[in-house]
């Protein structure tokens, strides 16, 4: 890379902002799906807005390629530079801005750690409700690109209900102040166009956060099951029957096993085939009343016994059990596939079975742990990635989940994104058209396709398309 | 553009704000919507899509050659309430879309203002939320998805069915509140939730507007968590009105906490209060020769916004949600209308008029003129946010 270059952007963000070392700049090679790896050619990590700002000048000068990345804990390759490019950073942006009780908002930098917010407004009685398992290492920002979900988004929605406004930097370097505070900003919603672009439209350096209140009571329970199937069925009715709790997860055997033999051990039975870990929010009366209703269900689905958690430290401890569950799975293979698909929540228990099938005909080892209460399955594959015939089976079963899932009317992603590693599969959700679709929409924030180049999105044929001349209706001229 | 002026026939529509009449087609199916748009498209004709035309959005169409209606396109597509999600034409009506989904236990949020006049293409097309907001959130925030009709005639699909889904980018959030000016809504997939077995409201008289608002803030603090909470001004005297739903005992100890905080509510409850609540909600002011403001800003700031609003006009007819920080308002005349909207977003609240048909017709944030170029390059629809 050209020196000049170097140095006016070392100008703007200091030596600790830059990294151009090779060995140091490997450490940028991917995020969380290690299958796809490429160094990028310089890793920026601006301090702030007016930083980043600068700096994204300078690179559109250059018409260099922009890869936002925040902790790099995404799934999916979203950060990972695999056409090369400049790693923008967010890690020094962890300033939280303001915390309004009041309004009930938080004003943070992008690269605040999820669980950070959370902290800097427990005082207030406030809470930032979007918890994805990664909390204690994913950002705001890359909450925001990815529209994250997470246990209690069963109750409180995805990143995108939480999310009121934005300050993004666009390709071309113009600052952009999107929504606030008020409920309703004039003009088209582009936060909410913006939220869930996985990097694609902009970096967004600031980010208004909505608050609310923590829960008068929160009970938490556990339901043990004998079988997976009567776990699937129990959310079913769950659903069906309108019963509103924050969270309903369901772990599996393996997965039961390996957060008990890790440092995260949260006293979950070893009797159980799987067991539901369900949270009650709300006025006392109300939850006593709806756990009540949850038991009954679950009972009826063949559940031999009901924990209810006795305070708030065991609340934490089967909390951070099924958090650190991903982290476990290292004691079952070097390597984890984290599948992540969506369906129907009438469909849990077919498509479960559809996944241990397709696995077991693969010789694969699959443990779940999911997001039932949302229909957002899981199924984590166990594998080795120096075994190259391994590898290539985790990846077919993968597309074939994906299949099952899109047959029974779900969809590809519930909450990683689609990334690298869902990209070709778009088509079996969407037509050319939609798709064509979205990338107008990339066009108008992004003319250049600088931002994250070659994700989420099919590279298609699609210019052409997009330019096919308009059909001439009957009796009109042309 | 002869077959077009053929199929139009003898509809005419007349928008808040613009004296002439325009022409108004209702197709009876999505192909037909289809050929309209090419013809109008080859013809240079611009649209303005409404629903049932019962609140129709900002008169842009002072713009417009032809209102194109999407009310004869109704019916529930899919309502899976194992699933909790329903999808319909945007034609149908939030009233039949309510019943159909309270028969498998269901809700439907939001919860607009006379029901059997709005469709469901209409609300989400406008940004329109409902009365159940303060515990819901806004309707953007519950549309799972949508299948839209672009200026250049092709029907694409965003989002999906499913309540969690990050499956590419989210249009329909860009379409929701896009006023008509993005494309046509033929379609869209709503959350639901449960519905509620038991409703009390509670009724506030109060004489000053402080008084109101303090009553208010008592009704939002934790743990209470209202469905809705509307303010109006009649005869001189402020009307709180809350809306408490859910579990029996939910509803009972919210009750009690009500009681508790601030004593001498009127109360009813059961099909008295589901009558209350809907007599509220329907009471939102609606722009006739004088447009309507729906303005937003923080909740902190409802009484700055509600008095500067009644010192530009004190004889406007007003509904808030303080809570949320909402207000719909009718100036008693047009006259400071200007100065009126100045002083509001000096305030930092949003402003969106509504019947008035000297607001902008074209976006002028510049993003937002990117968006509109490169969703409608035609520049066939001439609806706004
Ligand atoms: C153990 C584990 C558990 C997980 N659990 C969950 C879960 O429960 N729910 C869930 O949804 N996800 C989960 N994830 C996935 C991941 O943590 C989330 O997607 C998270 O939001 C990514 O945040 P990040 O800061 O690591 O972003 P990164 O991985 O660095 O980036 C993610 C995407 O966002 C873009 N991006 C990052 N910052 C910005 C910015 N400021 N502006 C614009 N674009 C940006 C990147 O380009 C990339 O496309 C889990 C991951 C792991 C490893």
């Amino acid at each position: 890379m050209d020196s000049g270059f170097l140095r006016a952007l070392e100008q703007v963000v200091g030596p600790e902002g830059l990294t151009t070392d090779s060995t140091r700049r490997r450490a940028y090679e991917c995020d969380g799906l290690a299958l796809v790896r490429r160094v990028p050619d310089l890793v920026l990590a601006p301090l702030d807005t007016s930083q980043a700002r600068e700096c994204m000048r300078l690179l559109r000068e250059e018409g260099l390629a922009v890869i936002p990345r925040g902790a790099g804990t995404g799934l999916a390759g979203g950060a990972t530079p695999h056409e090369g490019g400049v790693v923008f950073k967010t890690s020094r942006m962890r300033r939280v801005l303001e915390v309004s009780e009041r309004d009930r908002f938080a004003r943070v930098e992008a690269g605040v750690v999820n669980v950070d917010l959370t902290s800097a407004c427990s005082h207030h009685g406030l809470r930032y409700a979007p918890d994805p398992s990664s909390q204690q290492a994913c950002t705001i920002g890359g909450n925001v690109a990815n529209n994250s979900g997470g246990p209690h988004c069963f109750r409180y929605g995805a990143t995108t209900r939480s999310i009121l406004g934005l300050t993004v930097i666009t390709a071309e370097g113009e600052v952009m102040e999107l929504g606030g505070p008020e409920p309703d900003p004039e003009g088209l919603d582009l936060v909410g166009c913006f939220v869930g672009c996985e990097g694609m439209l902009g970096v967004a350096t600031e980010v208004t956060c909505r608050l609310i209140p923590a829960p008068e009571t929160t009970e938490t329970l556990l339901a043990l099951f004998p079988s997976l199937d009567g776990a699937c069925e129990a959310v079913t009715e769950l659903i069906a029957e309108n019963l509103e709790p924050s969270a309903i997860e369901i772990l599996d055997r393996l997965t039961i096993e390996a957060v008990e033999a890790s440092v995260l051990a949260a006293g979950y039975p070893d009797e159980a085939d799987a067991v539901l870990l369900i949270d009650i929010d709300g006025l006392a009366e109300e939850v006593r009343a709806t756990a009540q209703d949850v038991g009954e269900i679950a009972r009826a689905h063949g559940a031999f016994e009901i924990r209810t958690a006795t305070d708030a430290k065991e609340r934490a401890r089967l909390w951070a059990g099924r958090k650190g569950a991903f982290g476990a799975m290292g004691r079952i293979a070097p390597d984890l596939y984290v599948a992540d698909v969506v369906v129907p929540r009438t469909k849990l228990k077919e498509v479960v079975l559809a996944t241990t099938e397709i696995c077991q005909a693969r010789g694969l080892k699959l443990s779940n742990v999911f997001h039932a209460g949302d229909g957002n399955l899981h199924p984590n594959i166990s594998y080795d990635r120096r075994d190259e015939v391994e590898v290539a089976r985790v990846l077919e079963a993968g597309t074939e989940i994906m299949k099952a899932c899109v047959a029974v009317g779900g969809s590809l992603s519930g909450e990683h994104g689609i990334g690298l590693e869902k990209r070709d599969e778009m088509h079996r959700v969407f037509s050319e058209a939609d798709l064509d679709a979205m990338l107008r929409v990339r066009a108008a924030w992004d003319p250049d396709e600088r931002m994250n180049p070659g994700k989420a999105i099919p590279v298609r044929g699609c210019m052409e398309i997009k330019t096919k001349p308009l059909p001439v209706p009957s009796g009109g001229s042309s | 553009m002869s077959s077009l002026a053929e199929r139009l026939g003898p509809l005419r529509g007349r928008i808040p704000g613009v004296e002439a009449e325009l022409p108004l087609a209702v197709p009876e199916s999505e192909e037909a919507l289809v050929e309209l748009v090419n013809e109008a498209r080859v013809g240079g004709l611009r649209l303005l899509p409404i629903g049932s035309g019962s609140r129709l959005g900002g008169a842009y169409g002072a713009q417009a050659d032809l209102l194109v209606s999407t009310r004869a396109l109704t019916g529930v597509v899919a309502y899976e309430p194992g699933d909790g999600t329903v999808t319909a034409l945007a034609g149908t009506r939030m009233s039949e879309l309510a019943s159909a989904v309270l028969a498998g236990g269901h809700r439907l949020t939001p919860d607009v203002p006379r029901p059997e006049e709005a469709t469901l293409g209409g609300v989400i097309a406008d940004g329109f939320s409902g009365s159940d907001r303060l515990r819901f959130g806004p309707t953007r925030h519950h549309v799972l998805g949508m299948r839209v009709l672009s200026s250049d005639g092709e029907v694409t699909k965003t989002g999906g069915r499913l309540v969690k889904n990050v499956t590419g980018f989210e249009l329909h959030r860009l379409y929701a509140g896009s006023g008509g000016g993005l494309c046509l809504i033929l379609e869209a997939s709503l959350r639901l939730f449960a519905a509620p077995a038991a409703r009390a409201c509670a009724t506030f008289t109060c004489d000053s507007l402080e008084a109101a608002l303090a009553i208010s803030e008592h009704l939002g603090a934790p743990p209470l968590e209202p469905t809705a909470v509307s303010l109006s001004l009649g005869d001189g005297a402020w009307a709180l009105t809350a809306t408490l739903d859910g579990r029996e005992e939910r509803v009972t100890r919210e009750r009690a906490l009500v009681d508790e905080r601030v004593p001498g509510a009127a109360w009813c409850a059961g099909a008295e209060a589901d009558s209350l609540h809907a007599t509220c909600r329907d009471d939102s002011p609606r722009e006739g020769a004088v447009p309507s403001l729906r303005i937003s800003a923080r909740p902190s700031r409802a009484r700055d916004v509600i008095e500067v609003l009644l010192r530009h006009s004190p004889e406007a007819a007003l509904q808030a949600q303080p809570l949320v920080g909402t207000v719909e308002a009718v100036p008693g005349s047009r006259a400071d209308l200007d100065a009126l909207c100045a002083d509001l977003r000096g305030l930092g609240a949003s402003v969106r008029l509504r019947g008035a048909a000297e607001q902008g017709a074209r976006p002028t944030n510049p993003l937002e003129q990117r968006l509109k170029a490169a969703v409608d390059p035609h520049d066939l629809f001439c609806g706004r946010p």
